[in-house]
């Protein structure tokens, strides 16, 4: 085989490779999300939230949640300014109704145990539904903790019952959302929860706080008879591809190989079966005295190794290519040559 | 096999595993949400940057993404907060300014007059703008006109701000305004406002 042929036939088998592992890796993929039951639309959703306080002193100056004085004297908090905002993107546009309600709790327990014997709703909203169509929802408010009352309410708690308690305040920010996506073709419901807590104590140990998060997901539409047809088309021709590539490299492999194994063959079967005849050497021999004879069947050499009583001797003259068997007897030098095949031939 | 018919097969095969590839993946592709990727939800962050002020006057400045609070403390006519600012949009969709919410002076009393029985409010006092620094070609906006619903912040702008609070002169306040503030505490009134921005999409 000439040499750029092969290099040819190797550049051939390498692109099979590649793209029998190209094939392949879509085949794993589609048929894994077949598996999983993925579907063919999808909308991703962020909701990212934020909740910070300002407290307010009785002289009327507030102080910052960032700041890093977390820290307060109870008495002197006139009361505690919350703020909350909370973002929902979608990656294409909804139908969505939302709203949110805050709800303000007290909440006690025997001091020292875990025992809750106090719990009361102190503060509601009346929640207002919006609507709107887009990407974004961006909704924002701000509510006042009255500290001072909830401080009231524990100690009256003390007072009536005579039981000393452990007591916190509690603000949850209910927010509830329904959306509908022609993208996914349906309609979600969901709601986002934020709360902060407030120990009352005499000295109020305020929540390290702006409390942020980000939360993304993605929601998808459901497979219909026809999507897993689909799926299943998709996975036997990419199977189909595979399997395909994989033997148009084997037949590759085999045409890049061949010529050399066949030379290989005939040659071991050679020194095999005349081992006691032929002499390995180590380097060419010597023609310059000699008339040159080529002979077409090794048979004929073995023939005049019997009659002439002497040693057949073997040379490879080029690597896997070529070999000689020689025979010298009165100047001449009778020659049988091995060498790889032509593809022509 | 011959050499020729092993050419050809290897050639025929070829083609035909390239044409189920193709067709393969050009149908997963075209059908599969995977194949015009959804890039992700929209990405939203429109907000306040910090805020400077100036020493003037005593004052605290909170910032909260889309919401500015700020303290301030007066005790002389004539006193003025300048605070600069900007409203950033890092989103990758322009927005524009669905709702601005101010603290309302009017509704914040001071005191109440012992000599004519008038109740005085906060804007009796005290003015509260809030205004643009500079012109926006991009945002259409010029300076100094106020910050209103329907403005814009396009995608990778910025709009500066300056918040300007003061405290009247004394010239511009009636005698009996003069007599309530001073009647004040220390002689001074603690101001508390808030502006809040929220922007939505374009």
């Amino acid at each position: 085989m000439k040499a750029n042929r092969k290099i040819l036939y190797t550049i051939l088998l390498v692109s099979l490779v590649v793209l029998a592992s190209v094939s392949s890796f879509f085949l794993y993929y589609f048929y894994k999300m077949r598996n999983d039951n993925l579907s063919f639309n999808k909308i991703d959703i962020q909701e990212s939230s934020t909740v910070s306080y300002n407290v307010l002193a009785n002289d009327s100056k507030f102080y910052d949640s960032s700041v890093s004085t977390k820290s307060y004297i109870t008495n002197e908090i006139k009361n505690v300014k919350t703020y909350f905002n909370y973002i929902l993107t979608f990656s294409s546009d909804v139908s969505i109704n939302y709203s949110y309600i805050i709800e303000g709790k007290i909440i006690g327990s025997t001091k020292g145990t875990d025992d809750r014997i106090l719990e009361k709703t102190i503060d509601k909203n009346t929640p207002t539904v919006k609507k709107y169509s887009g990407k974004i929802i961006n909704l924002t408010d701000t509510f006042d903790i009255d500290v001072p009352y909830y401080v009231g309410l524990k100690d009256e708690f003390i007072k009536q019952y005579g039981i000393d308690v452990d007591a916190y305040i509690e603000y949850d920010i209910t927010i509830s959302y329904a959306y509908t996506s022609n993208t996914i073709n349906k309609s979600k419901t969901d709601k986002k929860e934020l709360s902060i807590i407030i120990p009352i104590t005499e000295v109020s140990t305020m929540p390290v706080i702006p409390l942020s998060s980000i939360n993304t997901h993605s929601e998808y539409s459901d497979l219909t008879e026809k999507d897993k047809n689909t799926y299943l088309a998709i996975c036997l021709e990419l199977f189909g591809s595979t399997l395909l590539f994989v033997l148009t490299a084997i037949l590759v492999v085999r045409r890049l190989f061949r010529n050399t194994s066949i030379y290989r063959k005939d040659l071991k079967a050679l020194l095999t079966k005349y081992k006691k005849v032929i002499v390995r050497l180590k380097n060419m021999p010597d023609f310059e005295y000699t008339d040159v004879l080529f002979v077409d069947d090794f048979e004929d050499l073995y023939d005049a190794c019997l009659v002439t009583d002497k040693p057949i001797n073997y040379y490879e003259v080029v690597k896997d290519k070529v070999a000689i068997f020689v025979l010298f007897s009165d100047f001449k030098a009778y020659v049988y040559k091995v060498n790889i095949r032509n593809e022509e031939e | 096999m011959n050499h020729k018919r092993e050419k050809k097969t290897i050639a025929y095969l070829l083609c035909i595993s390239i044409i189920l590839l193709v067709i393969g993946l050009y149908t997963a592709f075209a059908s599969i949400s995977f194949a015009s990727p959804s890039r992700g939800p929209v990405k939203y962050d429109v907000y306040f940057s910090e805020v400077g002020t100036n020493k003037d006057v005593d004052n605290r400045v909170i910032v909260n993404n889309n919401r500015i609070d700020l303290g301030i403390n007066f005790t002389f006519y004539g006193q003025e907060l300048l605070a600069n600012t900007s409203l950033n949009n890092d989103s990758d969709v322009d927005t524009k300014l669905e709702e601005l919410n101010m603290t309302n002076l009017e509704d914040i009393k001071v005191g109440k007059s012992d000599i004519t029985g008038i109740e005085y409010s906060l804007s009796d006092y005290i003015s509260y703008k809030v205004y643009y620094e500079y012109d926006s070609e991009i945002n259409n906006i010029k300076s100094p006109n106020s910050i209103a619903v329907g403005d814009m912040l396009r995608k990778n702008t910025t709009n500066n701000v300056i918040i300007k609070v003061a405290f009247k002169e004394e010239h511009q306040l009636t005698k009996d305004q003069i007599h309530v503030f001073e009647k004040q505490l220390n002689r001074e009134i603690d101001v508390n406002l808030f502006l809040e921005a929220i922007y939505l999409e374009a």
